[in-house]
């Protein structure tokens, strides 16, 4: 039988591991800490609103790249006025909301991602294209391969989406269930084919980031989803699009309509559809 | 505890970068590092007023103990200098919280701390903490000490400290890791001196008892 480990045996054990730690570049670590720093009058701004404009969360390679989207897009991009500072930049899990004086415009391509089929309602393979996803046939295996366990609404009518799918590869690792429109779910203005998408994302360092441009006319207000803080975005069709954790613009991008956001157990929830408020926080709620 | 740790080995300069080499791993020595108070202070004031570059001097101060301190609570390296930079940035937005009448470094490593266990309960559902502690591993280079202190090497203690639950970690990280005094741990922790001293004993004890019962 061996003796009993000494207190300060383990403290000197301790201090050996500590000094082992490789702390890395200081230079590329302050640089990071820098490009993500928010300027002066937003901070000014965050002591007078009792909402406080998180850091981003993922790796700083693609935060500078989201800022550099953002200078890039200076014209159009200026804060509107203090109070919208606040939300300028906010991270939900792994989606940025910025605010926008106005939207960049779409590219030809992505509109026509995004519209009805004249022929008729689209299949689920032409929505699934259109919003650049993967059609699965079994959701729970698919949210197994990434890590999410799938979460069901259980209001009724709804308990069964009609048509599940994953990200692509090289985006953020997430499982979609979409609701098509109908005569009781109204079509979304973003994808008129569509009512409502549930959108499961893995919020963790293999993903990159959703961000989302809000022009003026959009408000972004905080709720409660089962007790934790939500926000729901609503007003003027907002615009979406995903950057991978290397800075790279993967998704085009795309017209989004009213959201509710929120972060539970490292997986970022959005729910876009056509519900109101109220109904989309029930959809929420009913998550199992 | 480490004996080799004295006064004549306190150290006073701002530029801690330049010394984190005098940490030395082949004696697992760890050199204290007091920043020059004032300094610290017209850094901080200027960073309160909007310079940038004040704030990346005292990010360039404290990067190495955030590190190490998210390091130990996260058991995760990447994790850790992504949860130390996004607590600097939170720092930088609460500066006008901060009481300058209060010490500079407990106020900054209790973010760090918060932010990492936010980051390691976030994704607490994906690996065990010990199947994490594999990556701080990695991180560790071949050292000596690994079978000559008290018969402990790395991969057992990086274990048995993920192992723990997050209040011991935090505790023997602020310690051990970054560390701190009684003293600033006090601040840090927002109880008495005593307390600290009593926490950190169950914190230790409760390692103890996780290395007893490590695999041979």
């Amino acid at each position: 039988m061996t003796a009993p480990l000494h207190l300060d045996d383990i403290g000197a054990g301790l201090a050996s591991l500590a000094a082992r730690i490789d702390t890395g570049n200081a230079d590329t670590f302050v640089n990071g800490v820098l490009a993500a720093l928010p300027p002066i009058e937003q901070r000014r701004a965050a002591r007078h609103h009792p909402a406080r404009p998180r850091p981003p969360r993922r790796r700083r390679r693609w935060s500078i790249a989201v800022a550099a989207v953002v200078a890039a897009a200076a014209t159009t991009l200026a804060i509107p006025d203090a109070r919208a500072s606040v939300a300028d930049w906010l991270g939900i899990g792994n989606v940025h909301v910025v605010r926008v004086r106005e939207l960049p415009a779409l590219t030809p391509t992505t509109t026509a991602l995004t519209a009805t089929n004249p022929a008729g309602p689209p299949t689920n393979a032409e929505l699934a294209t259109s919003l650049d996803l993967r059609l699965e046939s079994d959701l729970d295996a698919a949210g197994k391969r990434i890590g999410i366990v799938a979460q069901r609404p259980t209001l009724p009518g709804l308990a069964v989406p009609d048509l599940s799918a994953s990200g692509p590869a090289n985006v953020a690792p997430q499982i979609v269930q979409v609701w098509r429109a109908s005569n009781e779910l109204a079509p979304s203005k973003a994808v008129p084919a569509v009512a409502i998408i549930l959108s499961q994302i893995r919020a963790d360092i293999a993903g990159g980031a959703f961000q989302k441009l809000l022009p003026p006319n959009t408000s972004f207000t905080a709720v409660r989803v089962n007790g934790v803080t939500a926000w729901w975005i609503t007003g003027d069709l907002h615009e979406l699009t995903y950057f991978t954790r290397d800075g790279t613009a993967t998704e085009p991008l795309r017209l989004a309509g009213d959201t509710l956001l929120w972060f539970d157990a490292g997986v970022t929830y959005r729910l876009e559809s056509t519900l109101g408020r109220d109904r989309s926080i029930a959809f929420a709620e009913s998550l199992r | 505890m480490t004996g080799e740790q004295s006064d004549s080995s306190r150290l006073r300069s701002p530029i801690c970068d330049q010394l984190v080499g005098n940490r030395s791993a082949k004696s697992g020595v760890l050199i204290t590092i007091e920043h020059d108070p004032v300094d610290e202070r017209d850094l901080i004031e200027r960073a309160r007023r909007g310079e940038h570059a004040a704030f990346g001097a005292l990010v360039r101060l404290y990067q190495p103990d955030a590190v190490r301190l998210a390091s130990v609570i996260t058991c995760r390296h990447d994790e850790a200098e992504e949860a130390a930079q996004d607590a600097f940035v939170k720092a930088y937005i609460s500066l006008h919280r901060y009481d300058p009448a209060r010490p500079f470094r407990p106020w900054l490593l209790r973010i760090v701390a918060n932010e990492a266990k936010n980051r390691r309960r976030a994704a607490g559902r994906r690996a065990s903490l010990v199947e994490r502690s594999a990556t701080l591993l990695n991180v560790l280079g071949e050292s000596p000490e690994d079978i000559t202190i008290a018969g402990l090497d790395s991969e057992s203690l990086v274990r048995a400290i993920a192992s723990l639950n997050d209040r011991d970690r935090t505790v023997i990280g602020y310690r051990w890791f970054a560390q701190m005094t009684e003293t600033e741990m006090a601040i840090a922790m927002d109880c008495a001196p005593g307390t600290v001293k009593s926490r950190l004993a169950r914190a230790m004890q409760r390692l103890r008892g996780a290395l007893a019962t490590r695999p041979l």
